[in-house]
C-alpha cells in the first residue's frame, strides 16, 4: 500500500493494526459510514471525537449526493456542451470530495494524529470503507 | 473529445491493464459501431441533406447534426468513461476481511436484506448492487451490463450516458430513417441514381438497427423507471421480492439522469497529505466514572460472546458489537473491584493499579476476535496511562508481551473461578495450594523489583480473600477448569522444567497408572487409592521441583496445605457434574457439529502422536504461557496473580506432567488421554466447548484429574514432546475459538472470550481457519 510505504518512509511508526469502518447501508445506496464506535480505537480516541469524524463525513457525502439546483444545472450544462464542460469544470461531487479530503487532512492533524492514528480518505478505498489506521506506540513498549 | 477520451480511459483501466493483453476482437464490436453510426450519418449529410436543407429548412441537417452530436457524445462517454470501478482492496484490508470465511454477508437496506457477496478477486464483500463484470475483471459499482458495443461495462457512472445515448440513437435513427424516406419518395424517378441509393443504404441501416435499439431502449426505459439494473432484472433478483433501490417511478428517473456524477474511485495514486506521527500518542483518559459506568452495566455480559463473534461476521450490525464490549470488561472490574475491595483497605496503590488496568485492558478483549494482529500491541497501548513506570519495565523483561497482556485479561476473572475449588474440591486442593505458595512467593520476588514491594503483603491475605470469591461467584469453579488449562501451566512449567525428580519415579507411576487410568474419571472409588497416595507421593516430589523458583519458606508451607486437601477427587467430581448437566445440554447441540469436526482432527493428531494428544488436553497453554507465566501477574493487579499464579503452578503441574510423561510412556500416555475424554464428556461439555474436541474431555478436567498424576511430572524433564505439544496446543486453541461465537448464553461469564483473547498473533493463520468456521457455524444457529 503506497501510503505505508510512504509513511515508512517518513520513519513513522510502525502501524499495528487497521480499523475499517463499514458502509451503513441501512438507508439506500448513499455514501454512509456507520457511526458505530469501533472498540479498536477504544484505547486511543475517544468515542465523541470519533462519532463526530464520521458524522461529519456522512453529512459532507450526502451534500455530495444531493440532488440540487447547482447539479441539475450542471447536468444540464453539461448536456449541451456534449460534456465537454467536464474537461475544464470540477463536478459537484469533486468539489465535495476535495472538501473531504481537506477535512480529513485537518481531522488527521488534529484529533487523529497526536493519538497514533490515521484517517484514510475513504474514496481511496471506492467509498466502500473509512480506514483508521491505528500506529504502535513505541514509546510504551517493547521490542515487537 | 479526444482529450476526455485519453484521460479517462488512461486512469480507470489502470488496476487490470497491466496484466492484460491487447485483444483485437474486443474491439469488433465497438469499432462496428462507431463505424456504422458515423459512417452512415456522414452519408446521409453528404448525400441527402443538401437537398433537404433546399426543399424542406436548413433546420432539418441542424437539428440532426445536433442529434448525432448528442448521440456521440453519449457514445463515447458510455465507451470511455469509468463506470464505477472499485479499486481493489488492499492487502491488509483483505485479511481482516478474510477472517470472516462466510460468502456472503447480510445487509438490510431499508429493511430489505440483500446479500453482499465476496469478491475473490477484490478481496471485498461486494457492495449492494455492485456485480465484478468478468469481461473488465473489475468490480462495477451499480452494475448494469458488460456492453459490448461502447466495449466498457455500463455501471453507475456512465449508465446515464449510456441511456442517452440509446435515447438519442433511436431519435436519431427515426429521424436519419424518416428524413431518408423523403429524400427517397422524392426520388422515386431515379432510384438508380447516386444519391438516392446511397440515402437508400443508409435508410436501410437505419431501420435494421432500429428494431433492437428501440428494443433496447424500450427495456431501459421500463429498468430506469422501475430503478432496476439489467443485472437484476436478468438475474431476477427481484422477482417476488421487494426492490429496496426503487426511489419510485420519478425519483428513479431523476436519480439516473441527474444525480450530481459520482467520482472516480480508481484514480492516479493522488498527493496524499504526509502527515506526521509520532510516537508519544495522547490516549484518553479513563475516568473513574468510566468505569464506575461499566461496572454498573455488568448484568448484561450474557450478550457478549454471540455479538462478539457476530461483529466478526458481519461489521454492520450496530447493535449487537457495541453494546457488549463493555460488559465483558465490566466483569473484569467487577471482580477486580471483588477483590480489591477486600484488599483495598491494606493496599491502596495495588488497588488503584488495578481499577485503571482493567479499565485499559478490558477494550483489547473483545477487538481481539476480529483483530488478531493487534493481541501484542494492545495491551502495550493500554497499560501505560495507569501503571506505565510499573509495567513498562515488566513487559521488557518477559518480551512476551502480548501472551502478558492476553492473559492478563483471564487472570482477573480468575480468581473466582479458583476459588471455589478450592472449597469445593478437596482433590483439586492439593494442587492448588502447593501451587499458590509457589506462587505468591515468585510473585513477591518479582514484585519487589518491580514494583517496590507493593505485592508482599499479598501473600498474607490470600486465604481471607479467598472466601469472598468462593461466595460471590461459585459457579464460577465449573467453568474455569478450561481458562485454567489453557492458559496455566507456564508457571509450572518453568519450574518443572529444572526438575530434580528422577525420571524412575516418573516411569514408575505412570506404569501403574496406565491402567487406573481409565477408571480415573469415570468410576471414582477403584482408583481413590491411587490417588490418595499419589498426592503423598507428590509431596516429596513437588517440593523439589519448586524450590528452584521459589525461596525455601514455600516449601515449609506447601505440605500442610497438601495434607488438607488429598482425599476427595470425588467430590469434586459429582459437583462439576450437577452443575455442567444442565449447562451441557443447551451446548452439546450447537457444539456437536463443530466438535465432530475438531475432534476428528484432533484425534489424528492425538493418536498419531501420543504426547500430543495430553498436552492439547493438558497443556494447552506450556509454550506461550512459560516464560512469563509468573511475571503476568506482577505487572497485574496485585490480587490476580495470586490465584493465577495457584492456577498456573496446578495447570502446569497437571499439563507438564502429561506432556512430558508421554514419550516415556506411550501407552500410559494413550489410555489416560482416552479415559477422560469418554468418561467427561458428559459432565464437562462446557468446557469442551471452549477446550476443543480433544482437550472437551481432558482440558477441563486436566487441572483438576492432574493432581493424581503430579508427581509424575516434575520428574520428566523436557521432552520431544514439547513440539508436539506446541501444535496440539495450537489446535486446541482453535477450537477454542470458535465455541465462543455459541456460547451465547449468559452462564458463561468471560472466560471463553478471554481464551480467545489468548491466542496470540502467532497462531493467527490457524486461527483464521477456525474463526472461519465458527463464524459459519454462528451464522447457521442464527
Amino acid at each position: 500500500m503506497a501510503e505505508t510505504h510512504s509513511l515508512q518512509d517518513l520513519q513513522q511508526p510502525a502501524v499495528s493494526s487497521k480499523v475499517f469502518i463499514q458502509r451503513d447501508y441501512s438507508s439506500g445506496t448513499i455514501c454512509k459510514f456507520q457511526t458505530k464506535f469501533p472498540s479498536e480505537l477504544e484505547s486511543r480516541i475517544g468515542k465523541q471525537p470519533f462519532e463526530e469524524t464520521i458524522q461529519t463525513l456522512n453529512n459532507l457525502y450526502a451534500e455530495a449526493e444531493k440532488l440540487g439546483g447547482k447539479s441539475y444545472l450542471e447536468g444540464c450544462l453539461a448536456c449541451l456542451t456534449a460534456y465537454t464542460i467536464f474537461l475544464c469544470m470540477e463536478t459537484h461531487y469533486e468539489k465535495v470530495l476535495k472538501k473531504i479530503a481537506r477535512y480529513i487532512k485537518d481531522q488527521n492533524e488534529k484529533v487523529y494524529a497526536p493519538r497514533g492514528l490515521l484517517l484514510t480518505d475513504p474514496i481511496e478505498r471506492g467509498l466502500r470503507v473509512v480506514e483508521i489506521t491505528i500506529f504502535e506506540d513505541r514509546s510504551i513498549g517493547s521490542g515487537r | 473529445m479526444p482529450g476526455l477520451t485519453t484521460c479517462e480511459c488512461g486512469n480507470y483501466r489502470m488496476p487490470n491493464s497491466a496484466g492484460k493483453r491487447f485483444k483485437p476482437t474486443k474491439y469488433i464490436p465497438v469499432s462496428t459501431a462507431a463505424t456504422l453510426l458515423v459512417g452512415s450519418t456522414t452519408l446521409f449529410f453528404v448525400f441527402t441533406c443538401p437537398w433537404l436543407t433546399k426543399v424542406i429548412s436548413p433546420a432539418v441537417p441542424l437539428y440532426n447534426g445536433l442529434v448525432f452530436l448528442f448521440v456521440l457524445a453519449n457514445f463515447s462517454m458510455a465507451t470511455f468513461m469509468d463506470p464505477g470501478i472499485y479499486p481493489r482492496a488492499d492487502e491488509d484490508e483483505d485479511k481482516d476481511d478474510d477472517f470472516r470465511a462466510p460468502l456472503y454477508k447480510n445487509v438490510e437496506i431499508k429493511g430489505i436484506q440483500v446479500r453482499m457477496k465476496w469478491c475473490a478477486t477484490c478481496h471485498f464483500y461486494r457492495p449492494p448492487r455492485c456485480s465484478h463484470c468478468s469481461v473488465c475483471d473489475n468490480c462495477v459499482e451499480d452494475f448494469d451490463h458488460h456492453c459490448p458495443w461502447v466495449n466498457n461495462c455500463i455501471g453507475r457512472r456512465n449508465y446515464r450516458y449510456f441511456f442517452l445515448f440509446l435515447l438519442s440513437l433511436s431519435i436519431h435513427m427515426v429521424g436519419v430513417f424518416s428524413f431518408g424516406l423523403i429524400f427517397v419518395l422524392h426520388h422515386r424517378e431515379r432510384l438508380g441514381a447516386l444519391h438516392t441509393t446511397v440515402t437508400l443504404v443508409v435508410m436501410c441501416i437505419a431501420g435494421l438497427f432500429f428494431i433492437p435499439v428501440m428494443g433496447l431502449t424500450g427495456f431501459h426505459m421500463v429498468l430506469v423507471a422501475r430503478g432496476r439494473t439489467t443485472n437484476e432484472q436478468v438475474t431476477g433478483k427481484f422477482r417476488g421480492g421487494v426492490n429496496p433501490f426503487t426511489k419510485g417511478c420519478c425519483g428513479n428517473v431523476e436519480y439516473v439522469l441527474c444525480t450530481p456524477l459520482a467520482p472516480r474511485y480508481t484514480l492516479d495514486p493522488r498527493k496524499k497529505p504526509h502527515i506526521k506521527i509520532q510516537p508519544p500518542f495522547i490516549t484518553p483518559d479513563l475516568s473513574d466514572r468510566q468505569i464506575t459506568i461499566k461496572i454498573s452495566d455488568n448484568g448484561v455480559h450474557g450478550t457478549i460472546i454471540s455479538s462478539k463473534s457476530k461483529s466478526s461476521l458481519d461489521g454492520l450490525d450496530e447493535k449487537e458489537t457495541q453494546p457488549p464490549l463493555p460488559p465483558k470488561a465490566d466483569r473484569y472490574n467487577q471482580l477486580k473491584s471483588q477483590l480489591t475491595s477486600s484488599e483495598g483497605k491494606k493496599h491502596s496503590k495495588p488497588c488503584l493499579l488495578n481499577h485503571s488496568l482493567s479499565g485499559k485492558t478490558h477494550p483489547s478483549t473483545p477487538a481481539m476476535y476480529k483483530f488478531r494482529p493487534s493481541f501484542g500491541t494492545m495491551p502495550k497501548v493500554h497499560y501505560h496511562t495507569a501503571g506505565e513506570k510499573i509495567i513498562i519495565p515488566d513487559e521488557r523483561k518477559t518480551s512476551a508481551i502480548m501472551e502478558e497482556g492476553v492473559r492478563g485479561h483471564d487472570y482477573r476473572s480468575e480468581p473466582n473461578l479458583d476459588l471455589p475449588e478450592y472449597t469445593n474440591a478437596p482433590l483439586h486442593r492439593t494442587f492448588q495450594s502447593s501451587p499458590l505458595q509457589l506462587d505468591s512467593d515468585s510473585i513477591n520476588s518479582r514484585s519487589l523489583s518491580l514494583k517496590q514491594g507493593h505485592r508482599r503483603p499479598e501473600k498474607g491475605q490470600l486465604p481471607a480473600l479467598q472466601p469472598h470469591t468462593v461466595t460471590s461467584t461459585p459457579y464460577k469453579s465449573v467453568f474455569s477448569p478450561n481458562t485454567l488449562s489453557n492458559r496455566n501451566g507456564s508457571l509450572s512449567y518453568d519450574s518443572l522444567l529444572n526438575p530434580s525428580i528422577s525420571p524412575a519415579t516418573a516411569s514408575e507411576c505412570v506404569a501403574h497408572r496406565g491402567m487406573p487410568s481409565i477408571g480415573f474419571h469415570s468410576p471414582y472409588l477403584p482408583t481413590k487409592m491411587c490417588h490418595i497416595r499419589e498426592p503423598e507421593m507428590q509431596r516429596q516430589q513437588v517440593a523439589p521441583t519448586y524450590s528452584p523458583v521459589m525461596p525455601p519458606r514455600g516449601v515449609g508451607r506447601q505440605s500442610p496445605h497438601f495434607r488438607d486437601r488429598d482425599p476427595s477427587p470425588v467430590r469434586y467430581d459429582n459437583l462439576s457434574q450437577t452443575i455442567m448437566a444442565s449447562i451441557q445440554e443447551r451446548r452439546e447441540i450447537e457444539e456437536r457439529e463443530k466438535r465432530q469436526i475438531l475432534h476428528g482432527r484432533s484425534q489424528t493428531h492425538i493418536y498419531a502422536q501420543d504426547s500430543g494428544m495430553f498436552d492439547g488436553g493438558y497443556g494447552i497453554p506450556p509454550n506461550t504461557c512459560y516464560p512469563d507465566g509468573p511475571r503476568g501477574p506482577s505487572s497485574r493487579g496485585p490480587t490476580p496473580p495470586e490465584y493465577r499464579g495457584s492456577r498456573d503452578n496446578l495447570m502446569g503441574v497437571g499439563l507438564v506432567s502429561y506432556g512430558q510423561r508421554t514419550p516415556v510412556l506411550r501407552h500410559a500416555g494413550s489410555t489416560l488421554g482416552r479415559a477422560p475424554r469418554t468418561s467427561s464428556t458428559s459432565l464437562h461439555t462446557d468446557h469442551s466447548g471452549s477446550n476443543s474436541s480433544q482437550a472437551r474431555a481432558t482440558g477441563p478436567e486436566g487441572p483438576y484429574r492432574s493432581p493424581a498424576h503430579q508427581p509424575h511430572s516434575p520428574a520428566i524433564p523436557r521432552s520431544p514432546s514439547y513440539s508436539h505439544q506446541k501444535l496440539s496446543y495450537i489446535s486446541a486453541h482453535e477450537r477454542t475459538d470458535s465455541p465462543q461465537a455459541l456460547k451465547v448464553n449468559g452462564q458463561m461469564d468471560c472466560h471463553p472470550s478471554t481464551q480467545g483473547a489468548t491466542l496470540s498473533p502467532s497462531r493467527h493463520n490457524n486461527v483464521k481457519k477456525v474463526t472461519g468456521v465458527g463464524g459459519t457455524t454462528y451464522e447457521i444457529s442464527v
